[in-house]
């Protein structure tokens, strides 16, 4: 993938720029806390041989440990620079088959993306100095900037990459405004600069292009692992969390290389790991500041708890493996805290739970760990926002325990006549494509509620469009939409806005005249009639006749939005059945009145899981 | 008292005549008192004694695409082939077997199918019927009947089938009086020979001859099928079977409808076509008296195939035939007579296992409890073997082509009548109720469990009968499950 002229720019450029261009000192003042909770809980056997590898940490002073990063845009190389980077300074064999050595999740790998944030540890010899560079490998994607951006805040430098041919992507610009605002030095490289379609020349202008632009907006996200900003960390020592206040003892520490490396102490300036016995990845919060217990410390600051913006129900295919699925998502869960969890019962689906996640993308990755991991066979329903309602009347604040309200299922909707006002999030969409789908993107975030917030050309032929959507309108299917129809050009990136005020209602379908909870939605006014018109279509077509007329509606309080029928079945009876035909259909009949028993009557009519799974699946 | 209630009821249909066997059936047994019903579950005499018997000719000319019945194609080298006298002989030996092991005296009818029984020779039905009364008593006016394809041979031996003592019945496969839907089908006939043969068979067979057609063709209209329909009325005799085509695996029609070749008519067609049917024959005096058989007038009913639906025993013979019959053993291990259950294991079990073994751990238990009702055996579903060398290897070894066993508890039984009985015009009769299953009502278990199908004019509900109204035959078959789980449910309350 990146040639060896490439790879010599870059390692010029690394040796050239990281001394010349760290500022530690003032970071780590500052003070910046990064925090490894994923891997706390699995420190591997093997990592003791590897221990005497391990150059004595006492004998790297502050001046010459250089944290780095890499960022870029999903698929612009960050990863396959990471491994060059490491077989170069010698920490792995230059080897086929380092790919992605730092991604060691089978989603990373098959996906070509990095979900955790993963440092290694390096030793390299320069000008008769030795450094101790950490290389902390981050996440791409805009549902994990968080966690960008707290493993930036560990780091004196950044290497903002760009793919020769594609120029800047939604991410360069989102990554580079967060390094921006952390105040560290970027050294920007231009990657696969050997294919046949770079242009260098462009992509530089886009660069130039981008730097002047004046950020405004500073973003914020998730984290993870530990950067000693004061003092030393040994085995033993027991710590104390900020966010918590639970104490711990550290039961094993070390050093990332990238295989996970005991040694005896981390001192100040440097970025490892280490292991407590923390049985909850709620007790271990991305961000959180730890300090020697009974020490008096002031919490570092930009921490923030994780807020979930995507939910999703999840349920078992069957619900025999609810235990199985409940052990796999509280596994999955140990590895990432920003996951909420509460338990959901839907009389469609049985047994399940509510998920929150970070965004669309770390929803899928969650949802393909757990069936890849875990072989779970899962149901996953059509992503949900949050909505922030307020009551009003006393009683009914009482009653809901406070004036706003967060609502994240359908059924727990408020009635009419107690809600003042609702809200649902925003983000601010950046979209990037060739301008010969301008017209056709403009088109699609219109029809989803969006609002134009501006619109730049980046160069010659692209543009960078910003569009207000409310979160809702983007969680479905905006991103493939986006896709298709700018044949695969536009990207796609999203910023956090918060709460604002919106006209929701809830979307009831009515199977004759019964309220199908299952079937509830919360839309936007405008949306009402389409989006009941649409369930009420599907419905009919996957609903299997039943022996009586069903008509299915679709109605917003008492108002009927949408209606169609299923006629009653006209003939379902064997045609022969004498002495030899008898015991077959005793089978199947049997077989049929099993499943009738499974099947959830709504007054007598029956909906089988498959409908329910057709209609709320994703 | 019954027989009085029974003349009546037959009396208000217009049957003053009614059909004596099926008063023999239930009526002139002496009835338990009502003590015995809560304590005791049982057959009584009249279910034992009495029974059906039919004949399974594994043979055909030609295969129909659409056909997955047992049937072989004769070949003179094949395995399967067997001479004529040999096949006879088995059959006779299997059918006093099994006979022999039953509480059978008495047959009320005989049905000679397949296969193509038409092909046999005219003293396979002598020698069957003189087996019959070697072993017990063949009903003096039982119903006889053959079934055979329109071909000009086969009209041809109508007249011998005729001559030889017994034969009093035919059922004429015609399926179709449309030449391409014939050659679809790969029938062995044309609509000459098969108006040849109906003409010849009403001479033979006078209020005696049914037809048999099949709806639901591919290309066939509602418009095409009512001219047919119409044209079949203007020649027939008093009894019609109506099939709808049904795409079966491993048949050629199958594979056909599958590659796309031939296009099926959809559910609302089908619909169409039934409904067409139906409206056309009851305006000609035809009763549907059950799913797809219409008669002109009670007594032009097919008695055998009633048998089946109203829960009868019945002996198969012949290769691929089915049997639903209580064996001697289980109630000669019984103290009392009249009571018939067993208490070998509830598994299926296959013929050559040593059956005998399971027999032995029968107790002397002369009651059965109310939870017994789903634990023990009071009746035998059996196969036999399908492949006629096989059959004949059973049949020569065991005295039985018997291949599977399943024992049937009385739920079993209860439900295969709730299944088939309603399919009748009948439906499913408290007296019938009553003696498999005397600690609930007909009316207890189904009147307040079915009011939504009731509501929806599905079903009727009364202290005599449940039956399927007019719609509620047409989906029968999706109203069924629902009846199961709610017999399973009164059943666990037993247990």
């Amino acid at each position: 993938m990146i040639s060896t002229r490439l790879n010599m720019r870059v390692h010029r450029n690394l040796l050239r720029c990281i001394p010349r261009l760290y500022i530690g000192k003032n970071l780590i003042a500052d003070g910046r806390g990064l925090h490894r909770s994923h891997t706390c809980l699995n420190v591997s056997k093997e990592s003791n041989e590897a221990v005497s590898d391990v150059p004595n940490l006492a004998s790297f002073p502050l001046d010459r440990i250089r944290n780095f990063s890499i960022i870029a845009h999903v698929d612009h190389g960050k990863s396959t620079l990471a491994d060059r980077i490491l077989e170069l300074t010698g920490a792995i064999k230059k080897n086929t088959d380092n790919k992605q050595v730092l991604d060691k999740l089978q989603v990373e790998r098959e996906r070509g993306i990095t979900v955790k944030a993963q440092t290694a540890s390096i030793f390299y010899e320069y000008s008769g100095q030795n450094y101790l560079l950490n290389l902390i490998d981050t996440p791409g994607h805009v549902d994990f900037t968080y966690e960008v951006s707290r493993s930036l805040a560990a780091c004196q430098g950044a290497i903002l990459l760009v793919d020769a041919n594609e120029g800047v992507q939604a991410q360069t610009v989102a990554n580079f405004y967060l390094a921006f605002t952390n105040e560290i030095a970027i050294i920007p490289v231009l990657n696969k600069i050997d294919l046949k379609n770079a242009n260098p020349a462009r992509v530089k202008e886009q660069l130039m292009n981008l730097f002047e632009i004046d950020p405004d907006e500073v973003l914020l996200g998730v984290v993870c692992l530990i950067l000693v900003v004061d003092g030393t960390l040994k085995k033993g020592d027991h710590v104390t969390s900020s966010h918590s206040g639970k104490s711990y003892e550290v039961k094993d520490l070390g050093i990332l290389t990238p295989r996970e490396t005991t040694v005896p102490q981390l001192f100040t300036g440097q970025v490892g790991y280490f292991t407590a016995n923390i049985r909850s990845a709620k007790e271990a919060q991305v961000g959180d500041t730890f300090h020697l217990k009974g020490a008096v410390c002031k919490p570092l600051q930009g921490f923030k708890a994780a807020k979930p913006m995507v939910f999703g129900g999840v349920y078992p295919m069957d619900q025999r493996d609810h235990p199985a699925l409940r052990a796999a998502i509280e596994r999955l869960c140990l590895n990432d805290g920003s996951v909420s969890v509460s338990v959901e019962s839907s009389s469609a689906l049985g047994q399940g739970w509510r998920l929150g996640f970070l965004g669309l993308l770390h929803m899928d990755v969650f949802n393909q760990r757990l069936e890849q991991e875990h072989g779970a066979q899962v149901i996953t329903t059509t992503p949900s926002v949050p909505y922030k309602i307020k009551v009003h009347g006393t009683r009914v604040i009482r009653e809901y325990g406070g004036e706003e309200i967060i609502i994240t299922n359908p059924s727990l909707w408020p009635d009419k006549s107690h809600i003042a006002e609702t809200s649902e999030p925003f983000v601010l969409g950046t979209i990037i494509s060739p301008d010969a789908y301008m017209g056709a993107i403009m088109g699609l975030c219109q029809g989803r509620r969006g609002v134009q917030h501006s619109m730049k050309n980046l160069d010659h032929s692209r543009v960078v469009m910003q569009y207000k959507l409310p979160l809702n309108e983007i969680v479905v299917d905006f991103y493939d939409t986006l896709k298709s129809l700018s044949s695969g050009y536009a990207t796609f990136d999203y910023e956090d806005l918060g709460f604002e005020l919106s006209h929701l209602v809830k979307l009831d379908i009515l199977l004759n005249g019964h309220v199908i909870q299952e079937l509830s939605t919360i839309v936007h006014i405008s949306q009402a009639r389409t989006m009941g018109k649409h369930i009420c279509e599907k419905l009919r077509e996957t609903l299997p006749k039943q022996l009586f007329q069903i008509a299915i509606q679709a109605a917003v309080g008492g108002e009927i939005l949408a209606r169609t029928n299923i006629k009653a079945m006209r003939k379902d009876v064997l045609a022969k059945c004498y002495g030899g035909d008898i015991s077959r259909k005793m089978k199947l009949l049997k077989r049929q009145a099993e499943g009738k028993k499974r099947m959830k009557m709504y007054g007598n009519i029956e909906i089988p899981r498959e409908t329910f799974i057709n209609i709320l699946k994703r | 008292m019954k027989i009085l209630q029974h003349l009546w009821k037959y009396h208000q249909r217009g049957v003053i005549f009614a059909d004596l066997r099926y008063l023999n059936t239930y009526s002139t047994e002496k009835f338990p008192s009502s003590e015995e019903k809560l304590s005791h579950a049982y057959l009584p005499k009249s279910y034992l004694n009495t029974g059906s018997v039919y004949v399974h000719w594994p043979y055909c000319r030609q295969r129909c695409s659409y056909c997955n019945f047992v049937k072989f194609i004769p070949h003179p080298n094949s395995h399967w082939t067997i001479q004529d006298n040999i096949l006879e002989d088995a059959m006779v030996k299997e059918l006093q077997h099994n006979l022999q092991h039953s509480h059978i005296s008495s047959v009320q009818s005989v049905f000679f199918g397949g296969g193509t029984p038409s092909l046999a020779r005219p003293h396979m039905v002598e020698k069957v019927l003189a087996a019959i009364e070697e072993v017990c008593h063949l009903e003096e006016n039982a119903e006889i009947t053959l079934e055979g394809n329109p071909t000009s041979l086969e009209t041809k031996k109508l007249k011998d089938f005729r001559a030889v003592k017994g034969i009093n019945r035919v059922s004429i496969g015609v399926q179709a009086l449309d030449e391409s839907s014939l050659r679809l089908l790969n029938r062995d006939h044309s609509i000459k020979e098969a108006m040849q043969c109906i003409h010849v068979a009403k001479q033979l067979f006078p209020g005696r001859m049914s037809i048999d057609l099949i709806f639901g063709r591919p290309a066939q209209t509602t418009q095409s099928w009512a001219q047919e329909l119409e044209k079949v009325l203007s020649f027939c005799d008093d009894h019609i079977s109506l099939y709808q085509l049904t795409v079966e695996r491993g048949t050629k029609l199958f594979c056909q409808v599958k590659s796309g070749e031939v296009i099926m008519p959809s559910t609302d067609q089908m619909a169409d076509l039934y409904e067409v049917a139906v409206s056309l024959l009851d305006s000609s005096g035809f009763t549907r008296y059950e799913v797809s058989n219409f008669a002109r007038g009670y007594l032009a009913e097919c008695v055998h195939n009633k048998s089946y639906w109203q829960g009868l025993q019945y002996i198969g013979v012949g290769p691929g035939a089915h049997s639903r019959v209580v064996p001697k053993t289980i109630s000669e291990n019984n103290s009392v007579d009249n009571l018939c259950i067993s208490k070998f294991s509830r598994k299926e079990t296959h013929f050559n296992n040593s059956r005998n073994n399971e027999l032995h751990s029968l107790q002397n238990n002369n009651c059965l409890s109310k939870n017994d009702y789903n634990n023990y055996t009071v009746r035998e579903a059996r196969v036999n073997a399908a492949d006629p060398a096989n059959w004949l290897r059973e049949v020569t070894l065991n005295g039985s082509g018997v291949r599977k066993i399943t024992p049937q508890t009385m739920f079993d039984v209860i439900c295969e009548y709730v299944a088939s009985g309603l399919r009748t015009n009948t439906g499913i009769t408290a007296e019938t109720w009553n003696i498999l299953l005397p600690h609930i009502t007909l009316w207890e278990a189904f009147h307040e469990s079915t009011v939504w199908l009731q509501e929806n004019k599905l079903l009727q509900v009364s202290s005599e009968r449940v039956k399927a109204t007019r719609q509620g035959l047409n989906v029968l078959d999706s109203i069924l499950p629902y009846l199961l789980n709610i017999l399973e449910e009164k059943f666990t309350k037993f247990d």
